[in-house]
């Protein structure tokens, strides 16, 4: 080991980086969108259109559960917030039910199930962050974190071996060609480095109970024991077998909000229909930045308040919060957009590192007409991933609207879209010629996003300019962005041709190695 | 909503400051003479730290902090673009 | 190289033990100790594996890692078997 420390360190950052760099992109894209998430689901479900008041959904929820879950022992009710127009209800089966039978619903604002095109929307993407697809949660989860410990190690590393950048920061100049992907590199990472730090730990943390399992189980017997101790969920007592009627919803949430200053966000029952039923508020995740929120618990049937959750200790607070920053679910509109507009950063970083290792290596290959395997791989993969994962977003999106609506397993189906696209794009990396494959996928990019807003005017009783006149937000904003995104891979697409036919022309002849 | 520009505004001008007291970033500030410039680095950091005081005061410290780093994150990169506009 | 890219398991191992000892000594609620020592073991992973790539020699960083590792997993031994009622 006689290399340096600064040479050390940045074998650490360019391997470190490379190795899950792919998978970094991927989970900063899915990430990124997830601050959207509401909006997307909203944008992937056009015919919901009531805005909806959280304690008139919070009975119509109570109504539908009553009429349609009998005999369940606790019911999970998420209201809509500012951002969601719908309520997500869970229940558990009732235990003399028939077994696999439906225990999830969506209702609108009114309480009605929600009869709009089945689809998983931009909670697809937000699991798909971590979760991932086609493979068990736990492996998903495994890769993830260790993704993200990599990620921690090629942040440090980088700072390490760079400490002249934040020093030289505003020296620095934004080169062209090659150079350009370094300052690229440099800037993104430097200027969102507080996000990028507090997204990868936090998102350690948000995985630690599976990543991180021996403080658990140093202290508790089994991990069931951990939870119940860390989480007490406030359940009812046993029952005595006596009905009665679950009180209003109403009265309890405005005791909530009075005691709070803030919105409703869950309700748990527990027990619903007997004498003994518990109902359990939850704040709104808009509300406060511990992602855990407040609690108070309620008598179900006089709906007299029986005192608060159990108090948390600070430790599991600091844990609350640190969660809730990596999520932004507190965050309001303008803090949301600055949270969407680092993880672009961080999306950016990841992928000027990815280019620039083949860009660096490129120069020095021995024969750059046949570089070894290695690099091949690496500048397909490239491509495959950094062209072709939005290519599958987008195609995604069009799915959503081109599918037929009462086709079986559509929300399955529209996932399987983005996939099959995602495939198809890679395939396509593969065969082409590099530089013509990446200008190729970004067109086709551009072209894609572009398509979004006019396929969803041609499908759909909305369309941008409508929505734009009157004033919907959520679908002008998500039709403006495919606009911008369909642009920006124009744009890459020119600058791409542009570049590759100034080569040509200074060096004649050369043409061939630029493409290869 | 005047908050949130204020703080922009305060992100931006502080580091179009430090940028301007190095000698690269003369570029912006190409007509200044030298003892003009000799301030800037103190009031480049003075003005963060107004911007972070403001955030902290005005969101209470949680979410002061998170906005001002997410504004500091944008100004910096206002102030890049400036210094390499050519 | 490869002495120090063995770090990145021995390292995890090494965090999982002084995760789970610092756990076990924190005066706090288990709960929250458990908590803790959750939230840091990644810290201590990534200084395990900033320091390794650090190091000068490979002979003197694994004397180091064993012996660091032998004492925790002993404090950590002794914590488990005396203090049983934990």
């Amino acid at each position: 080991m006689k290399d340096g420390f600064r040479q050390s360190m940045a074998w650490l950052h360019t391997w470190s980086g490379l190795l899950f760099g792919w998978l970094l992109f991927v989970i900063f894209v899915c990430g990124t969108i997830s601050y959207f998430q509401e909006e997307v689901t909203r944008w992937m479900q056009p015919e919901v259109t009531t805005p909806s008041d959280p304690v008139a959904a919070a009975d119509g929820a109570a109504r539908w559960l009553a009429a349609n879950a009998s005999g369940s022992s606790a019911w999970y009710i998420t209201l809509p917030g500012d951002r969601a127009a719908t309520t997500a209800l869970f229940w558990t089966p009732a235990e003399d039910g028939p077994a696999g039978g439906v225990t999830e619903m969506t209702l609108d604002g009114r309480g009605n199930p929600v009869t709009a095109r089945d689809t998983a929307g931009g909670y697809f993407l937000y699991r798909f962050h971590y979760d991932l697809h086609y493979l068990p949660v736990i492996w998903a989860r495994y890769l993830v974190g260790i993704a993200a410990m990599f990620m921690l190690m090629a942040i440090l590393s980088g700072i390490v071996t760079h400490k002249k950048i934040f020093a030289d920061f505003f020296m620095l100049r934004l080169g062209k060609g090659q150079r350009s992907w370094l300052d690229a590199h440099n800037v993104t990472a430097v200027l969102a480095l507080p996000f990028h730090l507090m997204i990868t730990y936090t998102g350690l943390v948000t995985l630690e109970g599976q990543l991180s399992p021996a403080p658990v189980a140093a202290l508790y017997a089994n991990r069931s024991e951990f939870f119940a101790e860390a989480f007490p969920v406030a359940g009812a007592p046993e029952s005595q077998g006596e009905a009665a009627p679950l009180a209003s919803f109403s009265a309890m949430m405005k005791e909530a909000r009075l005691q709070w200053g803030m919105d409703v966000g869950h309700i748990f029952v527990s027990r619903p229909g007997d004498a003994v039923a518990r109902v359990t508020l939850t704040s709104a995740p808009g509300a406060s930045m511990d992602a855990r929120g407040k609690m108070l618990q309620f008598d179900g049937v006089t709906g007299r308040l029986m005192g608060e959750g159990v108090p948390k200790g600070a430790v599991q607070r600091i844990e609350g919060v640190m969660i809730g920053i990596h999520a932004g679910r507190y965050a309001d509109a303008v803090l949301r957009w600055l949270y969407f507009l680092s993880g672009v950063g961080g999306t950016t970083m990841v992928v000027s590192g990815l280019v620039l290792w083949t860009v660096k290596r490129r120069s020095k290959l021995t024969d750059p007409q046949r570089p070894h395997f290695g690099f091949r791989v690496v500048e397909r993969l490239n491509i495959a991933v950094v062209a072709g994962f939005p290519l599958a977003i987008a195609v995604y999106f069009l799915a959503n609207r081109l599918l037929p609506v009462d086709l079986p397993d559509r929300a399955e189906w529209e996932v399987d879209c983005l996939f099959l696209a995602w495939l198809g794009a890679g395939i396509f990396a593969v065969l082409r010629p590099v530089r013509r494959g990446w200008i190729e996928l970004c067109r086709c990019n551009a072209l894609l996003f572009a398509a979004v807003p006019l396929v969803s005017a041609a499908a759909t009783a909305r369309n941008l300019p409508a929505s734009l006149m009157s004033g919907d937000w959520v679908f002008a904003g998500f039709e403006l962005m495919m606009l911008a995104l369909a642009f920006g891979f124009a744009f890459a697409a020119n600058r791409l041709a542009l570049v590759g036919s100034r080569h040509a022309l200074k060096r004649p002849g050369k043409r061939e190695q630029v493409v290869a | 909503m005047i908050v949130h520009a204020l703080l922009l505004l305060l992100a931006t001008a502080s580091f179009l400051a430090l940028c301007m007291a190095t000698p690269r970033g003369a570029v912006i500030g190409h007509g200044l003479a030298r003892k003009q410039t000799a301030n800037l680095r103190p009031i480049g950091w003075g003005l963060i730290a107004l911007a972070f005081a403001i955030a902290c005061a005005w969101f209470g410290p949680g979410r002061g902090v998170i906005l001002f780093l997410g504004y500091a994150t944008v100004g910096g990169a206002i102030v890049v673009a400036l210094a390499n506009r050519h | 190289m490869a002495a120090r890219v063995a770090v990145i398991p021995y390292g995890y191992a090494l965090a999982a033990l002084a995760s789970a000892l610092m756990a076990r000594i924190l005066p706090t609620t288990r709960a929250d100790a458990a908590t803790a020592g959750m939230i840091v073991s990644f810290a201590i992973y990534a200084a395990i594996l900033l320091w390794a790539f650090a190091a000068r020699g490979a002979l003197r960083l694994w004397l180091w890692l064993g012996g660091v590792g032998l004492l925790v997993g002993l404090l950590l031994a002794w914590s488990l078997l005396a203090g049983a009622g934990r």
